[in-house]
């Protein structure tokens, strides 16, 4: 960092998180205190074994989730204390989601599912966009098939449109790859940080392949609810 | 963004509308499937208010038609003197008429019939018309040549045509032409005793004109003005003196009119409830299928949360979606109900006074839609709420629950009450009474419950016996009633209604039947001879054995009015509001007899009965208990008797409980011996025929030498019930019907939804190794279960529900009938298999590759 450079304001900041599932009488404390931020423009990717708490703490960043206690500030909200509506309306406005299957929606065909972002903004010009979109992730000729009809990595790729196609300020993926064999997984990862070049947004991805962690700027793990900076990482 | 941009921003109408459309696509089948479920229920309610107004309509426009006159008296003994002065000042134009039963007899084809003889002076109706075959004849018996018009039904039944020869009593006419109708007559009137009209000089020929014969007389009238103010108040003036001394009945258009309305507002609010009950069903059936349709709807809406949309908007998607289907189907269930409308008169013909001209009603039609949609609004708006708890997590882990139960929402208790409340209101105005309405949807919620539980302690025992001795088939199948997320208990609940509404109707009429049919066994009477004079007696009863008959009883009758009770004059009773004294009383010509024992039939319940009485007056009486209480008298009181204008002086000395029967002859007083023999007395007697055929004959040779004497025939008494029965059973059953088809949609739809989740089990039986013929006798087990359940559930509510209805409201006891409830039972299963399988066709032949497929996507 040059002395100019007055530090931005972080995008993401997470303060003390603590999230305990409660089931019956027992609880499992998934999150223990995890406190990080991370500055506009920067690509995050959080690893860790299975069943680690990656998707929970992805859900409570992106305000799908609440935190047990602690502060969550996305894009100068504080998540945690918006009603449920209010953090719809966020995320609609400032944040994509890659999902691990997909998640298109199976009535609407492919321009259909990257529309719905925009139609909900009631954004007017919406079809020049997602048909740019269709473009950019190389499915122009395929707008009007139906998810049935997409490979997975298709699917993938439209979602990642839908994820994109509101110019989201960051993007969050889970696992966007793990349901996709090594070929695709490679496209989709390729597009993945293309887009992240092109927009110039930020990007905070959980993944349990290497290569993909190693691509971006910053690694932590997470570990018996704790969060560490993996100091090993070398940026390809 | 600022505060201000989290205001709920909507996207508009427009993409709601096409959201909601993209959404449905590939299940717009499906949708289309849960209108059907209320077609009927608003098709009936439709057709129903249609016609109830046409009617209302035609009776506003033809209220004196009804009585074919402004005003009619009517008395069961000649006008006399004083009467006919105060009906010459009345003025206006008038028709005299003299009625009676009496056999007819038909020289022509030796054929005879018990018919009602209505002998005028003048034309008739005042008002109105006698439609007539050949039409020239017109409404006025003088005019006929000497000829009788004899009612169409009669002439058909005896094969006979206009110029035949008719005998009544002693004389012999010939038929001018047939009564086709007269207004505000239904055909049912001339059931029982087809209609004969004649000329007043004609009936005096007969002879028929005899002391203690029921003879009616009628006078019409028909003012200028109609009923004015002047005519009102003598009407009045007579009322308490004139009319209570002569025993003079009176009856006004409007009277008329009142009453008609509120019989056929009786019979419609009926046929409107049972209507409605079908279209309730309907509700809940459309409410059990878009909480399936919901369910597999709960990824998008999670992923339509994720993207931004708030939880009003994915609410309001789902909602239109639903609303509009519900339109839909309304619309539909209307233009079904205006057919219905067109085509109930038929049935319903026979009861109406008066011709239907049906017309399309818009109001009928408007509310018909709006309660249908309502109904659909409010039912589907349970299932819709849960979506409002989907939570946007879903997406990324689909095991994360509701929000909360719906137990602890209280926008469901909310929705259940103004449910409960739309119901209330509805059946509330409908029988325009609050406790009837309420008892509607006390039953109707209780009969719901009742099907249910009903229904499953029968699943559970059918699992418990399969467990013990079932074939891996029968298990299985069985076990398809158990599967998550069946709907088992709607379906049979919404099947078990339309069953349990048939068959109670079934059951009802049975013991209805029974109870005159019964009767007609063994050495009961079933033929009562009436009128006979105490001079024919002996002639009679020789006649009779000679015939091989035996007079089982000879049953002497006084006719006679009630003059005074306890020393208070009939008019002054009539003056004082708190004699409260019935109407009848007053103008009543009691059938007494005399006899010095008690009948088999009749207990005494209080006082003595006194077998003979030698002693002065007053005489000491038996009466029936069911005439204490609107004579206002008990032991000890006394009651004056005009016998054709002598007094004779009584004391109550018994009260007798008389378990009425068809066929009986009973009577509400009782003289002992030795006390009215001499005064004019005729006789009933009545004997027993072993069959139709048997009665004919006597009735044939009867006529000819006892023209006066009438016969009334028991075995065409049955036979003309059940006729009337038959027809009205028609009418409920045609509505009750729609309660059945609306249970068979809601099978369907069930069925439908259910389709996926059947797919992917036979599929996962196929790959075990199991045969598209072993899937489909699954799914025949099924649905035969499925049937018998809800079959079994309704016939066996109905038995209980017949049992108590009977009991309360017509003393009767139930009658069940082995292969009736067999027939519904094998009827309704088979109509379950029936639409169970068309709507799981090709489930067993998906092929399984395609099928794990998808489930990867
Ligand atoms: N709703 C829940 N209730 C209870 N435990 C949960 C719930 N959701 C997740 N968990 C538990 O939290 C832990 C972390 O889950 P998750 O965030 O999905 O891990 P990861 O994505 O790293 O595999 C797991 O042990 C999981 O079983
Ligand atoms: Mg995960």
């Amino acid at each position: 960092m040059t002395e100019q450079s007055i530090p931005a304001p972080p995008i993401l900041k997470l303060e003390k998180v603590i999230k305990t599932y409660h089931s019956g009488h027992q609880s499992l404390t998934v999150i223990r205190d995890i406190t990080f931020t991370v500055p506009p423009g920067e690509s995050v990717a959080i690893i860790g074994p299975s069943g680690s708490g990656k998707t929970t703490l992805l859900g409570i960043c992106a305000g799908l989730d609440q935190p047990s206690e602690g502060a969550i500030e996305l894009c100068g909200h504080r998540l945690d204390q918006l009603t449920e509506d209010q953090r719809a309306e966020v995320r609609n406005r400032k944040l994509g989601f890659v999902f691990q299957n997909f998640q298109l929606i199976p009535t609407l065909t492919a321009l259909d599912n990257i529309l719905i972002p925009l139609e909900l903004r009631g954004d007017r010009k919406a079809r020049e966009q997602a048909l740019d979109w269709l473009a950019k992730v190389g499915l122009a000729d395929r707008g009007h098939h139906y998810p049935v009809q997409l490979s997975g990595g298709e699917q993938q790729r439209i979602a990642l449109a839908r994820a994109c196609v509101g110019n989201p300020e960051i993007l969050f993926a889970d696992e966007p790859t793990g349901n996709l064999d090594d070929e695709t997984s490679q496209q989709i990862e390729d597009l993945l940080f293309e887009t992240h070049a092109r927009i110039g947004n930020t990007m905070v991805l959980v993944t349990h392949a290497r290569e993909l962690a190693q691509r971006c700027d910053r690694v932590l793990r997470i570990r018996s609810g704790h969060l560490e900076e993996v100091t090993d990482h070398v940026r390809s | 963004m600022s505060e201000a941009e989290f205001k709920t921003r909507h996207p508009g109408l427009a993409w709601l509308a096409k959201m909601a459309w993209r959404d449905s696509r590939g299940q717009r089948r499906l949708l289309a499937l849960f209108t059907l479920s209320i077609v009927f229920g608003v098709g009936a309610v439709v057709a129903i208010q249609s016609l109830r107004s046409n009617l209302s309509d035609i009776i506003e426009v033809q209220s004196r038609a009804l009585l074919g006159a402004d005003l009619v008296l009517r008395s069961q003994q000649a006008f006399g003197v004083e009467m006919d002065a105060f009906m010459a000042d009345l003025g206006g134009q008038q028709t005299r008429e003299i009625r009676l039963r009496s056999m007819a007899f038909f020289p022509g084809s030796s054929g005879s019939q018990f018919v009602q003889l209505r002998a005028l002076d003048g034309p008739y109706p005042l008002y109105g018309e006698m439609e007539t075959e050949p039409v020239e004849l017109g409404p006025n018996p003088n005019d006929w040549q000497d000829g009788v018009l004899v009612e169409e039904n009669l002439m058909i039944q005896q094969q006979l045509a206009p110029g035949d020869s008719i005998r009544l009593g002693d004389a012999e006419f010939r038929i001018a032409g047939r009564l086709v109708r007269v207004s505000g007559e239904s055909e049912v009137s001339g059931f029982f005793s087809p209609r004969i009209y004649l000329t007043i000089d004609q009936l005096q020929e007969t002879g028929l004109l005899q002391e203690g014969s029921i003879i009616n007389h009628r006078a019409y009238f028909r003012f200028p003005d109609g009923l004015t103010e002047t005519i009102q108040e003598k009407l009045q003036e007579a009322r308490n003196n004139l009319f209570v001394d002569y025993g003079i009945r009176r009856e006004t258009a409007e009277n008329r009119q009142e009453r008609v309305e509120r019989i056929l507002a009786n019979l419609f609010d009926f046929l409107n409830l049972i209507g409605f009950i079908a279209l309730l069903l309907g509700g809940i059936g459309v409410a059990g299928a878009v909480h399936i349709f919901l369910q597999q709807k709960v990824n998008t809406m999670a992923l339509l949360r994720c993207l931004g949309a708030s939880s009003g908007l994915a609410f309001q998607i789902y909602w239109l979606q639903v609303s509009v289907v519900g339109m839909l189907g309304a619309l539909v269930g209307a233009m079904l109900g205006v057919g219905i409308q067109f085509l109930l008169p038929i049935p319903l013909r026979a009861f109406l006074p008066f011709p239907i001209e049906v017309q399309f009603d818009p109001g009928a039609v408007l509310a018909g839609l709006l309660f249908g949609w309502l109904i659909v609004s409010l039912f589907s708006f349970v299932p819709l709420l849960k979506i409002r708890g989907v939570s946007p997590l879903k997406v990324i882990r689909s095991s994360v629950g509701n929000a909360r139960p719906m137990r602890r929402d209280p926008l469901f208790w909310a929705l259940i009450m103004a449910i409960v409340a739309a119901i209330s209101t509805f059946s509330v105005l409908q029988t325009q009474q609050w406790t009837y309405g309420l008892a509607f949807v006390a039953g109707l919620g209780g009969s719901l419950l009742l099907l249910a539980g009903l229904a499953w302690l029968l699943r559970w025992a059918l699992r418990l016996s399969a467990r013990r001795s079932g074939s891996f088939a029968w298990r299985l199948g069985l076990s398809n009633l158990y599967r998550p997320n069946n709907r088992t208990l709607l379906m049979v609940v919404s099947i078990g209604m339309g069953v349990l509404l048939i068959h109670t109707l079934f059951l009802v009429r049975a013991a209805l039947l029974h109870q005159v049919e019964g009767q007609d066994t063994g050495d009961a009477p079933n033929v009562i001879l009436l009128d006979v004079q105490s001079d024919q007696l002996d002639d009679l009863q020789s006649f009779l054995s000679d015939n091989g008959f035996s007079a089982l009883e000879t049953l002497p009758i006084v006719t006679m009015r009630v003059a005074a009770i306890n020393g208070r004059e009939m008019r002054e009773l009539r003056e004082d509001p708190d004699a409260g004294i019935s109407h009848w009383i007053f103008s009543w010509e009691f059938r007494n007899t005399f006899r010095d024992h008690v009948l088999d039939n009749a207990t005494v319940i209080e006082g003595e009965f006194v077998p003979r009485y030698d002693g002065p007056e007053p005489y000491p009486i038996s009466l029936s208990e069911n005439v204490l209480d609107d004579m206002k008298v008990g032991i000890g009181d006394r009651i004056s008797w005009n016998v054709q204008g002598v007094r004779i002086e009584t004391v109550v000395s018994s009260v007798r409980l008389i378990e009425w029967e068809v066929g009986r002859q009973n009577f509400n007083v009782v003289f002992p011996l030795g006390t009215i023999e001499d005064a004019p007395v005729v006789y009933a007697v009545t004997v027993r025929a072993r069959d139709r055929a048997e009665s004919s004959s006597l009735q044939a040779s009867l006529t000819q030498r006892f023209p006066n004497v009438s016969m009334l025939d028991l075995t065409l008494l049955f036979e003309t019930i059940n006729n009337i029965l038959d027809r009205a059973a028609f009418v409920i059953h045609f509505m009750a019907a729609f309660t059945i088809a609306t249970g068979l949609t809601v099978l369907a739809g069930s069925v439908v939804t259910s389709r996926y989740q059947r797919i992917k089990e036979s599929v996962l039986l196929r790959t075990l190794g199991a045969s598209g013929a072993f899937i489909r006798k699954l799914l025949m087990i099924e649905f035969l279960l499925l049937g018998f359940i809800a079959a079994a559930a309704g016939i066996l509510l109905s038995i209980v529900s017949t049992w108590a209805l009977l009991w309360s409201m017509f003393d009767l006891e139930l009658v069940l009938n082995w292969q009736g409830s067999l027939l519904t039972l094998v009827s309704v299963v088979a109509l379950t298999l029936i639409t169970g399988l068309l709507t799981t066709r090709g489930i067993a032949s998906q092929p399984p590759l395609a099928v794990l497929r998808r489930e990867e996507g």
